[in-house]
């Protein structure tokens, strides 16, 4: 320690509200050290505070010497003193700095923390002093403390320390909120049988153990494989595989090939096989990759992938009949514009992928993948079957998207026909549309029924928008009109000047074959499940503001075409029925309405219609627009009349006044009518 | 025999002074002070006259199914717009892109106001195109009845960046009422009923973003679109559309009105009439010890005759 005329002595006097330091008293006492002898303190000060905590002290009998804390002090006079031993700069309490030391301090730091909060005085009575002491006013209330003489007010209680778990957790407990800690992950505890939304747990030839993943995007569009099917639940995802080489990663690259979505696993057809063959799950560390890496099955203590467990040392029990092969039922190939056809190969020989470097193709990559699961209650999966879709990546076609389905039929289910709603329609459900048709039957009656599509996507349809904008009249790309949305699509009428005018009519064709479809239907189910025998339960689609056939579309001057319609909006009327607290949605109504015909003008504008530039082409927007209209009539509350007021008097209540009374009073009534309302209007004055 | 009280009633003593006096002075002074002082007090306590005052209305929203969208690359010629104005897309023809849009008002409590509007767009794209900002002007006509019958044609901007092209884009927010002054108590206010967006215009600068803007933020009463949940997906594939996904929630909202003359004047009387009747108490008093204690001079008119008489 630097000397002894530096060290200092910290008292704190709490006679009043003014902390004070006494600072370089050589007078007090034969302390000769630097630092704050607290036992030393404690002597000067008041008794100890006995605390409310329970003191655990047979525990601290046994533990070494530990230092006291003194009750109602103040344990910081100095905290910026954190050097020894050497000056703090601009810490006027470290006793390591000399006078000099001092004077070259542009403030003193430590002065901001001595906060006195008993003040008891207002903020307008304070007035700026340099004084080394702050006033911290807290005191909001009218009244405040003038002179404290309980200390123990003003400290803290002297905590106890902790030597038992149990105390430990007792304070944890207590005082305890929300942590970082580590949520500990609930174990796979298997069932007795799969429930909806349960995961499908596969079993791979290693004996390893996981779930049968269905990929689906999270953050980005990319594919993530560990996305766990959900049993019973039909889903549908779609996803982009990132591929940045195709020539090395076709083959390399697990997702593209078609073995790893039924290969060398099977599925655990229900769980409670896994409850009796795994009793008691071990977990185990992880250090390696993959699965397949995990060759022997015989020990727990084995390295194997997370979330993948070793199960049991019997390698027969792969064959065991619980576990169902993924067998693989359609294969479908892509070929060129996206046209859909059965593969070449059989089920037995599906290739694995494979870059064909003279057309630079990824042939045979996996394009969509269909489970389809068959259940049967409690007793869980009774098969399993997978329609493959493969296809031929080209380098423009990246990034690559994936379709991954699952689908759940039951057992004994035959055909599934998906009803758009029971009864009212569900919105985003398709609106079930056909064709009406009557046949005569037998007994020489007309019997109506009508033509639905089988393709529910199929019904009642508008035109889907392209990349380029064209037109496009192909039956299976156009969109499916559904319940509830508002739709607006449409496509681009490419025309150029120097024939427009020869071809109106067949433009006229073109548009409404878009617009319409080519064999556009002629009723809409009223419900989601109407049936198709009764045509009564259908509502004919009609037509509005139909162009006239005469004037036709006809030829104008050079670059018009008069009459046009280019556009059609599709209008439905629907109710809500039933109960209030459960409407159903019907419809009662649909129009076609025509857009008004226009000119089809070919804008001569700036270097359009000029030599040279008469066949560049311009663009004409053809709308086509579907309209929800709610025409729900609610119920008007009906109020019963007021109940009339039956109280009666007895008839000769007001005897000689009453308009009822006898005959022989009759002539003074009136009089005394009058009377009475004048001694009442006296007796209320 | 005990005697108690079995009735009382006041006397009246009457002072009577002639009109150049100053009692009379005096009691016109009293009088005056007595009405005027709590008007003082009343009004220099803040909030005497209540000039505006707030009430709640969630409002009739209808979507207009009028849009504007445009959908932007990295360089400059990189851009696809569609809207439901034809003129504007004769005007951007060249990079017309239609899309298919998708949209539905919801009426969630079935109070017969809707309460959400969901839409999705889905713009086909060519491969070698990529979408790194939007722009989306959705239309709405914003009606208010419950004291002024508003009626204004408005607008909800969605807009988004992002370093990274997209594949879809979902946002959830609120059509927030924006007005820079109250509303009148009552009467209709269609100020605002005029297209944000002049469909009928063939000129290119009527469709200008920043004009539209511009002649937007002029209005006193207009909505904004706030959400704070935007989210940008990347890693589109190859012949996907570009999707957005946007739900557009009309809440109820606090609007500012000012207050009718008979709010206004009820609200002042009963302040003026709280602090009236403490001076009138105060000044009775005074007066009363000023007459009784012959301060002033007055005719002393008693309704009994003194014995000494």
């Amino acid at each position: 320690m630097a000397d002894n005329k530096n060290s200092s002595v910290f008292f704190l006097i709490f006679l009043s509200y003014i902390s004070v330091v006494f600072s370089q008293t050589g007078t007090v006492g034969p302390v000769t050290t630097a630092t704050v002898d607290l036992n030393a303190t404690d002597a000067t000060t008041a008794t100890v505070i006995v605390t409310e905590q329970p003191q655990t002290t047979e525990a601290a009998t046994q533990l070494p010497e530990s230092t006291e804390l003194p009750a109602n002090t103040d344990l910081g006079p100095c905290t910026c003193d954190l050097t020894v031993p050497s000056c703090d700069v601009n810490c006027c309490c470290d006793p390591d700095c000399s006078a000099e030391d001092r004077h070259t301090f542009s403030e003193c730091v430590e002065n901001t923390y001595y906060h006195d909060d008993k003040v008891c005085l207002q903020s307008y009575q304070l007035i700026l002093a340099n004084t080394p002491y702050t006033v911290n006013k807290t005191e909001s209330g009218l009244f405040c403390i003038e002179f404290d003489n309980y200390e123990d007010r003003n400290y803290y209680l002297i905590p106890d320390t902790v030597y038992t778990i149990e105390r430990f957790n007792e304070l944890v407990d207590e005082y305890g909120d929300y942590t970082y800690e580590r949520v500990s992950d609930t174990e796979d505890e298997y069932g007795v049988f799969y429930k909806s939304g349960d995961p499908i747990y596969t079993i791979y030839e290693s004996l390893a153990q996981g779930v049968l993943g269905l990929p689906n995007r999270l953050t980005s569009s990319l594919c993530g494989n560990n996305n766990p099917a959900a049993y019973l639940f039909d889903e549908s995802f779609q996803c982009t595989r990132q591929i940045f080489d195709l020539e090395a990663q076709c083959e390399t690259m697990p997702a593209l090939s078609a073995q790893v979505y039924y290969e060398g696993f099977k599925v655990v057809s229900t769980p409670y096989f896994l409850n009796e063959i795994e009793p008691d799950p071990v977990l185990v560390n992880s250090t390696t990759e993959s699965p397949t890496s995990f060759t022997t099955p015989n020990a727990t203590n084995d390295t194997t992938a997370v979330p993948t467990t070793p199960l049991y040392n019997d390698s027969t029990i792969y064959d065991h009949p619980a576990l169902l092969p993924i067998t693989v039922q359609n294969l479908y190939c892509i070929e060129l514009l996206g046209v859909r056809r059965e593969c070449n190969f059989t089920s037995e020989e599906i290739p694995r992928p494979e870059y064909d470097a003279n057309t630079m193709t990824c042939q045979n990559a996996i394009f969509e993948v269909n489970y389809m699961f068959t259940t049967n209650g409690t007793s869980g999966i009774s098969s399993v079957q997978v329609d493959l879709v493969f296809g031929n990546i080209t380098s423009s076609e990246l990034p690559f998207y994936q379709t991954y389905n699952s689908a759940y039929a039951k057992l004994e289910d035959t055909e599934i026909f998906e009803k758009s709603g029971n009864p009212g329609y569900v919105v985003g459900e398709p609106l079930m549309a056909g064709t009406m048709t009557s046949e005569v039957d037998p007994l020489g009656e007309t019997r109506y029924s009508i033509i639905l599509d089988s393709n529910r996507d199929n019904w009642l349809t508008m035109v889907s928008p392209t990349a380029d904008g064209n037109c496009i009249t192909d039956a299976d790309s156009r969109t499916s009109v559904t319940f509830g949305l508002d739709m607006r699509t449409g496509c681009n009428l490419v025309v150029a000047y120097e024939n427009l005018t020869d071809i109106c009519v067949l433009i006229q064709e073109a548009v409404n074959n878009t617009l319409f479809g080519s064999s556009p239907p002629t009723h809409v189910a009223m419900f989601g499940n109407s049936r198709v025998e009764m045509a009564g339960d259908w509502v004919p689609i009609l037509y509005d503001n139909v162009p006239a056939s005469n004037p036709s579309p006809s030829t104008g001057p050079e670059g018009v075409c008069h009459n046009m319609v280019l556009g059609v909006h599709l209008e439905i009327l629907y109710a809500d029925t039933g109960s209030l607290a459960n409407p159903q949605p019907k419809i009662i109504g649909v129009t076609y309405r025509y857009a008004q015909p226009v000119e089809l003008k070919y804008q001569c504008i700036g270097a359009y219609c000029q030599p040279g530039t008469e066949d560049i082409q311009q663009n004409f927007e053809v709308v086509s627009s579907v309209g929800y209209i709610d025409t729900s009539s609610y119920p008007e509350g009906v109020q019963a009349a007021p109940p009339t007021f039956t109280a009666k008097l007895p008839y000769d209540f007001f005897y000689p006044f009453g308009v009822n009374a006898a005959s022989p009073l009759r002539e003074s009534t009136i009089f005394s009518t009058v009377v009475i309302a004048v001694v009442s209007m006296v007796l209320m004055l | 025999m005990a005697v108690f009280e079995v009735y009382s009633h006041p006397v009246v003593v009457r002072y009577r002074a002639s009109i150049c006096t100053k009692t009379t002075i005096f009691m016109f002074i009293v009088f005056g002070l007595t009405l005027v002082v709590p008007f003082l007090v009343a009004y220099t306590s803040e909030g005497f006259w209540v000039k505006q005052s707030v009430y709640l209305e969630q409002p009739y929203v209808s979507y207009k199914h009028q849009l504007l969208m445009v959908l932007e690359g990295t360089t400059a010629t990189e851009y696809l717009v569609w809207s439901t104005y034809h003129n504007y897309n004769m005007l951007e023809q060249q990079r017309l892109r239609i899309p298919i849009v998708k949209s539905r008002e919801e009426d969630t409590n079935r109070d017969g106001k809707p309460d959400k509007l969901l839409i999705n767009i889905e713009t086909p794209m060519l491969d070698t195109e990529q979408v790194y900002s939007l722009h989306l002007l959705v239309i709405f006509e914003y009606q208010l009845f419950r004291f002024s019958s508003l009626t204004m044609e408005s607008m909800a901007y969605i807009h988004y960046n992002s370093p990274r092209p997209g594949a879809m884009f979902t946002v959830d927010g609120e059509l927030q009422f924006k007005q820079n002054y109250p509303l009148p108590h009552r009467g209709i206010v269609d100020t605002y009923n005029y297209p944000v967006i002049n469909g009928d215009s063939i000129y290119a600068a009527d469709y200008q973003l920043t004009n539209i803007f511009r002649d937007y933020m002029d209005r006193n009463e207009s909505t904004t679109f706030v959400s704070a949940y935007p989210v940008w997906v990347s890693g589109k594939g190859a012949g996907k559309p570009f999707i957005i996904q946007a739900t557009i929630r009309y809440p109820e909202e606090t609007i500012l009105y000012y207050p009718g003359f008979w709010q206004l004047i009820k609200l002042a009387w009963i302040q003026y009439l709280a602090v009236l009747l403490i001076f009138i108490f105060i000044f009775g008093r005074l007066k009363t010890f000023v007459f009784q204690n012959h301060i002033l001079q007055a005719a002393i008119e008693r309704p009994f005759k003194l014995r000494s008489e």
